[in-house]
């Protein structure tokens, strides 16, 4: 009896949910595809036409500011400072700072922001004021928690944090950790090998820098592959290379 | 186990100089064995970084330097701004008040201490040029109507060794020398030309306008106070008089 209540009318009604389910997934699915399909055709067309690339990707408008550190566009950078710096310095000062050293923070970020965006291509796909706010606020966290261990206070967040947001943070603050390692590391190799690959970082070919050091060309290249070799064992064996590396 | 060919593999793989068999290995080496993978991606990364760092140096210095001047103008001289504000709010009486201090200031400020620049007006140099430095003495004239004392200077100085009784040559080399502030040598060559009857009072108003420059308001009076009163240059004389 129960097993016929449980088989009988049931059975039927939820095979035809399935199965109406399925329908609606296909429906879904061809919906999905025409979207894909209509997105392609769109992004083709921004392709040709050259559409602000926010329009048919999921840049934020705020890539501007990026764009204006790629370009030294004092006009968007002051509007940037005018409309981003308040917060930060207003926390800065609270915290043990003062105006100046806010402003120092502002460009230190400012730069590696800059750096990241030159050389790796930064994509901003959260609001700026988050990103610049966070970045400005543990930059700062660091310094004082190296120097003294004094009280921080107003450690809530002013803005709401994006999830976008921690991850952009977290992308700038290593490859900030990564460019002043390799840094270091380069600024404690020997006089030689500083030098030597000075000149071939400066002048692309390897060429130019073993005529202009008159030197074979062979050597210049061995040499250089050797300081490099030093040079990347230095920045392996280094602590701050494993924990970037998790 | 990385050796010094390790590295040197890898460098001539960036600039591309691998056999084909050289290749082959690479790739089988990176897939094989982690520490390759590892060091070879290492490398490529230090490689990019410390290129990109060193040509990016100069731009670099640039942006700091626009990031510095704005934060200097909205950062720094935003301080003094809301005192004024809640000064404002507070009580605006107060504001006018100081307002009228200020203005007062200002005023008594000015009035005390006559500036060189607000009455160093001269004449254009339009002398009739004849003997063989003429283009010399072209160019002097011109860079001496331009404001360009710096350059005028030496040209002006050659011009009068040349000849040195045209004593307007004399005056503009006077004034040159005022305005590059050699105001010992200027007041040596005002004294000089006071002797002469005709620049007597346009000499007599420089040795006053040098002792200003100099901010020697006592000289200056003496100085003004001889020249004569139907002079053309006693109307100025009598406004500077007033101020100090």
């Amino acid at each position: 009896m129960l097993i016929l209540c449980v088989l009988n009318p049931h059975k039927k009604h939820s095979q035809r949910r399935i199965e109406d389910k399925l329908d609606r997934k296909e429906v879904l699915g061809r919906n999905l595809k025409t979207h894909q399909f209509y997105i392609q055709i769109f992004m083709y067309i921004g392709s040709i036409k050259k559409l602000p690339t926010y329009m048919y990707n999921t840049t934020h408008p705020d890539q501007k500011y990026i764009t204006a550190l790629l370009h030294n566009d004092s006009k968007i950078l002051r509007e940037l400072y005018q409309k981003f710096s308040g917060k930060v310095v207003s926390f800065i000062v609270k915290n043990n700072g003062d105006r100046e050293r806010a402003q120092d923070v502002i460009q230190e970020v400012l730069v590696t922001i800059y750096h990241q965006a030159k050389e790796k291509g930064l994509v901003l796909t959260a609001p700026f004021d988050a990103y610049f706010f966070l970045l400005c606020k543990r930059k700062w966290l660091n310094e004082i928690q190296k120097f003294s261990h004094s009280k921080v206070t107003n450690l809530d967040e002013n803005v709401s944090i994006h999830d976008d947001s921690e991850s952009m943070v977290q992308e700038t603050e290593k490859y900030e950790r990564q460019s002043g390692l390799y840094q270091s590391m380069f600024d404690q190799m020997s006089s030689a090998c500083k030098e030597l690959l000075e000149k071939t970082l400066v002048i692309k070919s390897l060429e130019e820098v073993a005529r202009i050091m008159q030197l074979s060309y062979a050597y210049v290249r061995k040499k250089k592959s050797e300081c490099m070799g030093k040079l990347t064992q230095m920045i392996q064996n280094h602590p701050e290379y494993q924990s970037l590396k998790n | 186990m990385l050796t010094d060919e390790t590295y040197e593999i890898f460098e001539r793989y960036l600039h591309g100089e691998l056999s084909e068999s050289e290749q082959t290995y690479l790739n089988q080496k990176i897939v094989d064995d982690p520490e390759w993978a590892e060091a070879f991606s290492l490398y490529q990364s230090v490689d990019q970084h410390l290129r990109f760092h060193k040509q990016n140096q100069e731009q670099t210095e640039q942006l700091k330097q626009t990031l510095r001047q704005i934060g200097n103008e909205t950062l720094l001289e935003k301080k003094k701004k809301p005192v004024v504000i809640q000064f404002f709010n507070r009580n605006k009486v107060w504001l006018a008040a100081a307002s009228i201090l200020l203005l007062v200031g200002l005023f008594l400020f000015k009035d005390g201490q006559p500036m060189y620049v607000d009455f160093a007006q001269h004449n254009t140099m339009e002398l009739t040029v004849r003997g063989t430095n003429e283009t010399m003495a072209i160019e002097a004239q011109k860079l001496f109507n331009q404001g360009k004392y710096q350059q005028a200077e030496s040209l002006l100085k050659n011009w009068l060794e040349n000849q040195p009784e045209n004593t307007e040559v004399k005056l503009y080399y006077g004034i040159t020398l005022l305005e590059n502030n050699h105001l010992i040598e200027a007041q040596k060559i005002f004294k000089e030309l006071r002797t002469n009857d005709l620049f007597k009072n346009t000499a007599q108003w420089y040795l006053a306008l040098t002792a200003l420059k100099a901010k020697d308001y006592k000289t200056c009076e003496t100085e003004l106070k001889q020249i004569d009163s139907n002079a053309p240059e006693s109307s100025k004389a009598r406004k500077l008089l007033r101020k100090l």
